[in-house]
């Protein structure tokens, strides 16, 4: 008996300590460990919430485990307890009680909410997000980039997210940069960040975002990363993201012939190329992205192939990478095993941009 | 002509039965055959999530299980759960015969069922509702959505919104209508008084969800367009629609719990409810307040600063009167003499689980921090606190406690304390880690997760937990059966109580007071029991009556004939090819069971 008991002290132990360490642990989408000045302030509002909500629950609890434990009714007791109706003066403390503690709540939460209602300066960076199911679509209208599922930001910059979707209800959302906003279909959504400071300038700053609406099928393989590079390294990428691809092999000529005829091209866009398809996610910068099927797999050469193959060869809606995924082909669609290594090359290679 | 001469036993007798009783098992019964459905589909996610990149089911599966244990535990579960209280204590509870409109009781049971079978039916062709339980617009549009399960949805929410609509008026005039002499309505028992303002939250409400279901079924069929951005329509119209009933939903779900717990307190403690008066008006305030909250669900839509700042507010307000609930039932309890049995634990339980569910609302009820809890598991642990913890635990402990009043024998004591501690610890080990998931910011609804999150040890955990409560069920279950045939005979008044129920034999006589009562305090059978200082009277030996003078209304097979005929026009709504002439069937159905209803003899 005494050695259980000192067991469940230590699983209890356990459990709480690495429920604390999980809570602090700095994971790719934790709400504790914001980088921007919205992520603070909303985290300043929960701190203030979360010590008021818990002195709440233990003023509620220890007097309703006393009073459990005080008055349970022992072996052969007779006691009628006195039939007490009520006391409008203690009734009237807990219904005050509440209200200012409310207060403390409310008022920070209405200076962030003012707060966040300001204009955003004139020189904001402007970035339209798009939701499509099940990927991002990222436009620089000032610079005339478009890309996906990878959000390039200069550091210590204000940006403006213009949020809208292009066919049902999805949410941007990057968990350490603050809280979400709804992207929906026929209206433009806006959030606005200060970019965080670099940590990498050598890879730049990743950051998971996902898409928190329930959207179909592969609403679970709906990720995106926001990318904060120092501000001339994104000076740098912003003049040679629409560079057209370099061909470099013979390898990947084939690729690009095989782009071009196997039906690609009426999806997705190459800049430079004669694929111009809205479809899909643009791949002008295909090469450098660091996932593929948005956030799905690592794109590589195995990546590549596990996707590819798992396109061609599975009915849609039961893909088995990305179920409901309209990357999808007519009958009789075929792509050899060369096939896919040519087309890896040509995406892979031609297409990777230095800056 | 009275029902004396009916059958009492076999299938016909439930099928025509309108006593309130029978037809509070039927609710009963089924909703806890929707439960174990609802639980399966639980079960199936947690399985699917216990480890990363797993494939126990598909995505499109998942989908369906995520909108489906939402959907059915909702209407199908705690909905009627509840409604099989209503229907089996309000008459007793308020010292009349049955129901205002016995016959009308037992047509939106029907409904209910026929409607709960409709919204399944879509299992059976593989064409499940997979749309989430909100069905938010325009992913449920013809466009996103094309086989028939989100018209499965649609029409099946549509056959049970109209069950619960037709038991909502007819609860409201039953308590206004048919109380006994002396019953004043701050005479009422509190678990009367939520009943009544659930109603009234009930006829409110329904119509704007019956209104958005309308809408987007034409949307689906006629092209209409209310929700299609495309032709000038608005996604947005449908979360406010949805919302505008879905919050008072929520108040629907938990006020019977809530009043249930408030019984059951009081007469494990042998003391009154504490400041009953003013549990009667926080009823009635969260009720009325429960109406000015609902955008609180849509503070990530951009609703702009001010509109923001009024539904927060509104909804820190709601705390209020739910606080001076829980406190007055910390104080209910403070000075009595608990017994501890399976109903007073569950009871008991619902009150520190509901503060848990309670203070993380608080939470959320701060715009900026919702939007980083939002769609995450931490709103995931929050509403299962409050609809689990709380009104699941609420609705189990007032099966306990009314089972013997119900089936004259006692539910088994050990399985149902083993039950409770294995729902108690489940449940926690289930729920409180999702709190760290979102966090850490895990997304719901989702079907699979990536290994390099963090995740996974907390879903683990999760779904070990859920395991034990499916256990915890499975005992339920055992018990259910097993005291049905074997349990304890049960007296009249086990627990010493102190409503007008307890006066009765346990169970319940056909027509329940052989003479109707007359009362004059509020918890009058506690007041002829006992004296102002606790010394147990007299009772008077009981009066003689004849039971066969008491006019009770005869069985009737029209209800079950109107309802079928309902659910028959609803499902050819939608049917490719021969939907018309089901349709028409239908409507032929209903102009014949109220042809028949009408001149049938009560």
């Amino acid at each position: 008996m005494v050695s259980l008991v000192r067991l469940l002290k230590v699983l209890s132990f356990l459990f709480l300590a690495s429920g604390l360490n999980g809570c602090f642990e700095k994971l790719p989408m934790s709400t504790a460990h914001v980088v921007t000045e919205w992520g603070r302030q909303i985290n300043h509002v929960y701190l203030i919430t979360t010590v008021i909500v818990s002195l709440i629950f233990v003023a509620v609890a220890i007097p309703f485990c006393y009073a459990i434990w005080k008055f349970r009714e022992k072996e052969g007791e007779t006691r009628m307890p006195k039939q007490i109706t009520g006391n409008h003066k203690l009734e009237i403390i807990w219904t005050l009680v509440p209200i200012v503690l409310l207060i403390f709540i409310f008022l920070p939460t209405l200076e962030v909410i003012m707060k966040r209602a300001e204009a955003p300066p004139e020189d904001s960076l402007v970035i339209e997000a798009i939701g499509h199911q099940w990927w991002w679509e990222f436009k620089y209208p000032s610079l005339g980039i478009t890309t996906a599922n990878e959000m390039f930001v200069p550091e210590n910059t204000h940006i403006t997210i213009k949020a809208t979707s292009g066919d049902v209800i999805h949410a941007f959302w990057i968990p350490r940069w603050g809280g979400k906003i709804d992207t929906l279909p026929g209206i433009i959504n806006q959030i606005t960040y200060v970019t965080p400071s670099i940590e990498d300038a050598e890879k730049g700053d990743y950051y998971q975002g996902h898409c928190t609406e329930l959207c179909g099928l592969s609403h679970a393989r709906m990720r995106y990363e926001a990318v904060v590079l120092t501000k001339d390294r994104f000076q740098q990428w912003s003049k040679v993201a629409m560079q057209p691809p370099v061909i470099a092999s013979t390898l990947e000529k084939k690729g690009q012939e095989l782009f071009m005829s196997k039906t690609c091209f009426t999806c997705h866009a190459i800049e430079g190329t004669q694929a111009n398809g809205k479809i899909g996610p643009n791949l002008t910068n295909f090469g450098n992205r660091r996932h593929l099927a948005a956030g799905t797999l690592n794109n590589t050469k195995d990546g590549l192939h596990t996707w590819l193959r798992d396109s061609v060869d599975s009915k849609p809606d039961y893909q088995t990478i990305k179920p409901g995924s309209l990357m999808v082909f007519g009958p009789n669609f075929e792509l050899t095993e060369g096939d896919i290594k040519a087309l890896t090359a040509y995406l892979q290679h031609s297409t990777a941009k230095t800056y | 002509m009275s029902n004396h001469g009916a059958p009492k036993t076999g299938l016909w007798s439930w099928i025509t039965t309108v006593d309130h009783k029978r037809i509070a098992a039927l609710y009963g019964f089924s909703a806890l055959l929707f439960f174990v459905l609802g639980g399966v589909e639980a079960i199936m996610m947690r399985t699917q999530l216990i480890v990363p990149n797993n494939d126990f089911i598909t995505a499109r599966t998942f989908n369906s299980m995520v909108t489906m244990h939402g959907t059915t535990m909702i209407f199908l579960v705690v909905m009627p759960l509840s409604g099989a209280f209503f229907n089996f204590l309000t008459p007793l509870m308020i010292g009349a015969r049955d129901v205002a409109f016995p016959r009308l009781n037992a047509l939106s049971f029907w409904v209910f069922l026929f409607g709960g079978l409709l919204l399944n039916f879509g299992f059976v062709i593989n064409e499940a509702p997979r749309g989430g339980w909100f069905g938010y617009a325009n992913l449920t549009e013809l466009q996103y959505t094309p086989d028939l399960s989100a018209d499965f949805w649609a029409m099946g929410l549509q056959v049970v919104g109209l069950a619960s609509l037709i038991a909502s008026i007819n609860f409201f005039v039953t308590i206004l209508n048919m109380r006994c002499k002396g019953m004043t309505l701050l005479k009422m028992p509190m678990f009367i008084w939520t009943t009544l303002v659930t109603q009234v939250l009930l006829f409110l409400s329904l119509p704007v969800i019956t209104i958005a279901l309308v809408m987007i079924t034409f949307d689906r069929h006629f092209g209409t367009g209310f929700f299609n951005p495309g032709v000038g329509g608005s996604v947005v119209l449908w979360q406010h629609l949805f919302w505008v009933f879905g919050h008072p939903e929520v108040y629907i779900l938990i006020l019977p719990a809530m009043g249930i717990v408030s019984e059951i307190l009081a007469t494990f403690s042998r003391k009154p409810l504490f400041g009953y008066s003013v549990m009667v008006y926080s009823t009635c305030a969260i009720g009325f307040l429960g109406f000015a909250v609902w955008a609180h669900h849509m503070f990530t839509t951009g609703l702009g600063p001010w509109a923001t700042t009024f539904f927060v507010a509104a909804t820190m307000l709601i705390a209020v009167p739910t606080g001076v609930k829980i406190f007055n039932w910390i104080s209910t309890v403070w000075g009595g003499r608990i017994k501890i049995t399976t109903a007073s634990l569950f009871g008991l339980s619902f009150v520190a689980m509901f503060t848990f569910g309670g203070l993380s609302g608080i939470m959320h009820s701060s715009a900026p921090i919702d939007s980083q809890h939002q769609d995450t598991y931490f709103v995931v642990a929050h509403f299962h606190y409050v609809l689990y913890g709380g009104a699941v635990m609420g609705l189990f402990g007032g099966i306990f406690y009314w089972f013997p009043k119900i089936s004259g024998r006692f539910l088994n004591e050990t399985l149902g304390q083993i039950q409770f501690w294995l729902y108690m610890i489940g449940f926690n080990m289930t729920f409180f880690p999702m709190h760290f998931l979102g966090v850490q910011g895990m997304p719901r609804r989702n079907y699979t997760y990536a290994p390099d999150m963090g995740w996974d040890l907390w879903n683990f955990i999760c779904t070990i937990g859920a395991y034990m409560t499916a256990v915890g069920g499975i005992l339920f279950a055992i018990n259910l059966f097993y005291s049905l045939k074997k349990g304890e005979k049960a007296p009249a008044d086990p627990w010493d109580a102190r409503t007008l129920e307890w006066t009765i034999p346990s169970p319940p006589p056909e027509y329940n007071f052989g003479i109707e009562p007359t009362v004059t305090h509020l918890d009058d059978f506690w007041h002829r029991k006992y004296d102002e200082e606790g010394h147990k009277k007299q009772l008077p030996p009981p009066a003689k009556y004849d039971p066969h003078a008491i006019h009770l209304p005869g069985p009737s097979y029209w209800p079950i004939c109107l309802a079928a005929g309902l659910t028959c026009g609803a499902a050819g709504f939608f049917l490719k090819g021969f939907g018309l002439y089901v349709s028409l069937v239908g409507v032929a159905v209903i102009l014949i069971s109220a042809y028949g209803w009408a001149y049938e003899e009560a």
